[in-house]
């Protein structure tokens, strides 16, 4: 097996009393996209900190591509594009110049630095505005081009860090096409945001945090397949009397039967046509029903069922 | 890598509207205003005495010896200046009117009571006027009493009386600098510790916590101390330049000599933008408030430069006897003392002294600040 | 009113500039006022000069030559041996001369020796200089005739002395009908109140003015449903009120720190001070309109105040400024408020209320509309061209 791109093992980093990251391992193959997923101070940004050596950690080990991730480790470092939750550029530079300056901390051939350049300013769609300044820029567009800062020099392992918070869809949307198509380019991606549907677009593999800790890791899939409801149904029902709901709950599958409003949600467990027995229920019984929609679950429902708490809590 | 660090470095720099008007700006015109306010002082010293315009008024019938006394004061000297210009009435009453117009400043009323001095306050130049009279008192008084006890050295009393003897000299020390350059040289101190600004502002950039951008730099393969020294050589040679600029706008546009020749002026300035700049790489290594970045240079400037004399001339001077380690520790008092000294006296050993104390103060700042620095992992960002 | 409020709320972010400026007036405003304050002279006094005097000779002569110096001027410790020091002491004004005896100068005099006996240091042909050089030249030329006449040296000291003391008597008066030699601690302490006053109020207000400013602010004003002319009087009067505080403060202050030299005059110098309120605020308004950016509304106002300062006679008496700069002054509106304080300082008190200080005011009043009226263009202009 080949070695992994990242490897966390056990990490803590304490602030004080309060514990930001709780002995938290990961790891990370090449070729991957991971997505990191947690609320609000669950801890991601400050685990993407440890493993860039920004931050001093208490305990734990964080290695990339083998070797020991420290702030005088270059040659790792040289390897590594980070994409900032904040913008972080430089307002009196124009947009060349600052994707210039920052892949010339790691691009000391001019002639390919150049050619770096203008594939970063095309491929975040900034050829058209490299003259100007990162103040005239709209938001979307001072977005992408953090990103182009941040990927210019072709790194192989690049962290973004909720790069699209506060960003138009359109923009969103163009971010994460490029991100698909770096990974195809054959960068190893860590993504981190709390954002669950762009993970379960975008990433392979997906960690959830929380407190600190790693409380779920796999596929979108997996993680989702691991949960007991699988299948979500929710019908206008102005009947709700207790019959009813006791013979809707005896349906092959179906383990739980909730009121909500003027809706009742229905909870499979599991099988296949459950929309098809739970109509036939109603029609056969003549109940009156108005709309019906069903839900498969999602990766907030994941998050839900573990922690007991929304993701954008 | 460095030279493009230094190179991007001068461009962020250089476009910070407000570090130009604070470094470049505010220096040329603040001297413009030292121009406008001292220029005057620095070319005619308000204190150095003029010829005084003085009335005379004689109550007497006949022609008074104190007359001629007055007279040949009002001739010019051997250093080409005269003391007083006479002006001589007929009544008491005349002559008021005069000095309350300010044609005269005083007068002397000689009657049979003696010689009166009339003035319309007291000051250093009544004083002389009242000590004319007195001179001339003290003269008969002297040969009075020799001629009770020792009438026969009467004549060579007589001749040594009136001989123009100069019992007292002045040392000289070559150039008279004029007090009012002190404050040119505290403007260009200054200056150059303005530049402390420029040092956290190139900091803020390449420090991860201080800034997002600072982030970026310190997760580059780019030696953060190589970084920095770029950004340290791009802040110094720019402040060279505004301090330069400077000089040269004083020097030639305003035509005040500041006493140091060029070449020396240009080290003296050099020095004195690495001292700004390495005060500022200490702050910026030692804060993190992005507020405090701003304030603290402010503060450390306007206060060194108010202890070097830049509002009050006198108070470097009152230091060294109240509190002499005040002007060793002061960056602006050195660099103000270092270019009094020169134009002054020249090189001595107190100049070379005073540059020693401020490499050293540069080398010191630059250490400390590598200590604070070194440690690249931070604890929060 | 939450306009009004939200104004006055937020003047607290310009507490320490305010209180940093207020500062530098107490004491660089007392000081400046204290040392130029003169009263009005009613008899002859003899200026007294400060008088350094290292004696390395500490014979009777040079004794006698001290104490007669002790006698007439204040006599100081040189505090140094180094002469290069002494002519730093006297050019930054710790002492007026410093007289060095050399170890030979008995040697010399009674050897009939006639120059150069003594050394002094002095900043320049100063008057204090000129009158301690001849005093010292006097007493010399005493003791020297006495000792050639045949006296001893004891006799010589005893009689130049004598002789000195008896001088001291001249005929001397004072005929003082004018105010105008004289500067009250009031005058000093408004003339410098124009500088910081004006500081005071250029950055406080116009950094409360950039918040209104604010497009975003100001588009959330405006979609409020607050009449144009409802909130636009909120912001005036917040504004005129902050000033007018600060303005009381600041008068109050000097009142008390002057009770000891109140006169009657001390009402119109408020009025001038008013008027020249109304400047600082049309002129924080201006700067407002072009900058809401702090760094540069501080570095504008300093450079504008500052210099304003140094050529309108606040920092330096416009008698020592060149006739083109009073005459560039004169279309400066602190040269028409500082004129006005020379104008109090200088008339009677019940002749000030006249045709000139109306003058002055209105002058101040008028820059005052003229630096609103810019603030209005240029805001306009920007909100045209969306600058």
């Amino acid at each position: 097996m080949s070695q992994p791109v990242v490897s966390i093992d056990n990490l803590v980093k304490r602030y004080g009393e309060n514990v930001a990251v709780d002995h938290f391992s990961l790891k990370i193959e090449e070729g991957e996209i991971l997505g990191l997923l947690g609320p609000n101070g669950s801890g991601k940004t400050t685990t993407i900190n440890c493993l860039l050596s920004l931050l001093t950690y208490d305990k734990g080990d964080i290695k990339i591509w083998g070797k020991e991730m420290n702030p005088s480790a270059y040659d790792i470092k040289s390897q590594i594009g980070v994409v900032m939750q904040n913008v972080a550029v430089i307002d009196t530079l124009n947009v060349y110049e600052n994707v210039d300056f920052f892949c010339g901390l790691y691009i000391n051939d001019k002639k390919l630095r150049k050619q770096y350049v203008e594939e970063a300013l095309e491929f975040t769609g900034l050829t058209d505005y490299k003259k100007q300044k990162p103040k005239k820029l709209s938001g979307g567009l001072l977005r992408r081009l953090n990103i182009a800062c941040g990927i210019a020099h072709k790194p192989k392992l690049i962290i973004f860090d909720e790069p699209t918070v506060a960003v138009d869809p359109q923009s969103r949307n163009a971010i994460l096409e490029g991100i698909k198509k770096m990974n195809k380019a054959g960068a190893t991606i860590i993504y981190t945001s709390h954002y669950m549907e762009e993970v379960e677009e975008l990433c392979s593999r997906v960690v959830i945090m929380d407190h600190g800790k790693n409380i779920a890791n796999g596929t979108s899939n997996e993680l989702k397949s691991s949960l007991i409801s699988r299948e979500k149904i929710r019908i206008g029902l102005p009947n709700k009397s207790p019959e009813i709901l006791a013979g809707l709950k005896e349906i092959n599958h179906v383990y739980k039967v909730k009121e909500d409003a003027d809706d009742v949600i229905i909870k499979c467990d599991g099988g296949e046509h459950n929309l098809v027995h739970v109509l036939s229920y109603l029609t056969d019984n003549n109940i009156p029903f108005g709309h019906v929609t069903t839900e498969l679950p999602t990766l907030n429902d994941v998050f839900l069922e573990i922690t007991g708490k929304e993701l954008r809590d | 890598m460095f030279l493009r660090i230094f190179v991007y470095k001068i461009k962020e720099l250089s476009r910070k509207y407000w570090l130009v008007g604070w470094n470049f700006v505010f220096p040329l015109v603040l001297a413009t205003a030292f121009f406008l306010g001292f220029g005057n002082l620095i070319k005619e010293d308000p204190d150095t005495l003029q010829t005084i315009d003085v009335g005379y008024v004689n109550q007497l019938d006949k022609s008074a010896g104190f007359e001629q006394v007055l007279k040949e004061l009002s001739k010019e000297n051997d250093e080409g200046t005269t003391l007083l210009n006479l002006h001589t009435y007929s009544s008491k009453d005349e002559a008021v009117e005069d000095m309350n117009s300010d044609i005269i400043f005083g007068f002397y009323l000689e009657s049979h009571d003696g010689i009166e001095t009339v003035v319309r306050s007291n000051s250093y130049v009544s004083t002389i006027m009242n000590e004319i009279v007195r001179e001339y008192n003290n003269y008969t008084d002297v040969i009075n009493d020799i001629a009770k006890k020792h009438p026969e050295k009467v004549p060579a009393a007589m001749d040594a009386i009136s001989s123009n003897n100069s019992f007292i000299s002045e040392h000289s020390f070559g150039q008279n600098t004029s007090q009012y350059l002190q404050y040119f040289y505290a403007l260009l101190a200054m200056t150059s510790l303005f530049s402390s600004w420029i040092s956290t502002s190139m900091l803020e950039g390449m420090c991860a916590n201080m800034s997002e951008c600072g982030k970026r730099v310190e997760c580059s393969p780019a030696s953060k101390f190589l970084s920095i020294a770029a950004g340290i050589l791009a802040g110094t040679l720019l402040q060279i330049v505004s301090n330069i600029i400077v000089v040269i706008y004083i020097q030639y546009i305003l035509g005040i000599n500041l006493g140091v020749p060029m070449g020396t002026m240009i080290i003296l300035c050099s020095i004195g933008s690495g001292l700004g700049i390495s005060a500022g790489i200490l702050m910026g290594s030692m804060i993190r408030n992005e507020r405090l970045l701003v304030t603290v240079p402010l503060f450390f400037t306007m206060i060194c430069s108010f202890f070097s004399g830049l509002m009050w001339g006198q108070i470097k001077q009152l230091l060294q006897y109240n509190c002499p380690i005040i002007n060793k520790i002061n960056p602006a008092a050195l660099l103000t003392d270092a270019m009094y000294i020169r134009s002054t006296y020249g090189p001595t050993d107190e100049f070379y002294q005073d540059t020693f104390i401020m490499c050293l103060m540069i080398v010191g700042c630059l250490i400390i600040s590598t200590l604070f620095l070194r440690r690249r992992k931070y604890v929060s960002l | 009113m939450s306009v009004f409020n939200a104004i006055l709320k937020s003047t607290k972010a310009c507490l320490v500039t305010i209180i940093v400026y207020f500062s530098v007036f107490v004491l660089f405003g007392n000081i400046s006022a204290r040392a130029t304050a003169t009263t009005k002279d009613t008899m002859f006094e003899d200026s007294i000069v400060k008088v350094a005097i290292t004696d390395n000779d500490n014979s009777a002569l040079s004794r006698g030559l001290i104490e007669y110096l002790n006698e007439t001027e204040d006599v100081v410790d040189p505090q140094t041996t180094s002469i290069k020091e002494m002519n730093d002491n006297v050019r930054f004004l710790i002492y007026d001369y410093a007289l060095i005896i050399p170890d030979d100068f008995s040697e010399r005099v009674k050897n009939g020796e006639t120059e150069d006996l003594l050394e002094f240091v002095a900043p320049g042909a100063t008057a204090p200089q000129y009158l301690l050089t001849e005093k010292i030249n006097t007493y010399m030329k005493d003791v020297m005739v006495y000792l050639n006449s045949g006296y001893s040296e004891d006799e010589s000291i005893a009689l130049t002395k004598e002789n000195m003391i008896k001088l001291s008597d001249t005929k001397a008066s004072i005929m003082d009908n004018a105010d105008e030699n004289h500067r009250s601690f009031y005058t000093g302490m408004f003339t410098f109140n124009g500088y910081t006053l004006m500081m005071i109020l250029c950055i406080s207000i116009s950094s409360v003015l950039s918040f209104t400013k604010d497009v975003d602010v100001k588009n959330r004003i405006s979609v409020s449903g607050m009449h144009f002319k409802t909130r636009n009087f909120a912001i005036i009067a917040a504004v005129f009120c902050i000033g007018i505080v600060i303005t009381v403060a600041v008068t109050i202050f000097v009142g008390l720190m002057g009770l000891s030299d109140t006169n009657g005059k001390f009402i119109f110098y408020c009025i001038d001070v008013i008027a020249l309120m109304l400047v600082g605020l049309g002129m924080a308004y201006m700067i407002s309109a072009i900058t809401t950016n702090e760094n540069i509304i501080n570095m504008v106002t300093n450079m504008f105040v500052l210099s304003m300062s140094f050529f309108c006679g606040v920092f330096i008496d416009v008698q020592f400024l060149s006739p083109a700069i009073v005459k560039f002054a004169h279309f400066l509106p602190l040269y028409w408020y500082t004129a006005a304080i020379r104008l109090i300082n200088d008339t009677p008190v019940d002749k000030i209320l006249g045709k000139t200080f109306y003058e002055y005011l209105l002058i101040e009043i008028l820059f005052a509309g003229i630096f609103f009226a810019a603030g209005l263009i240029i805001s306009k202009k920007k909100e045209q061209y969306a600058v």
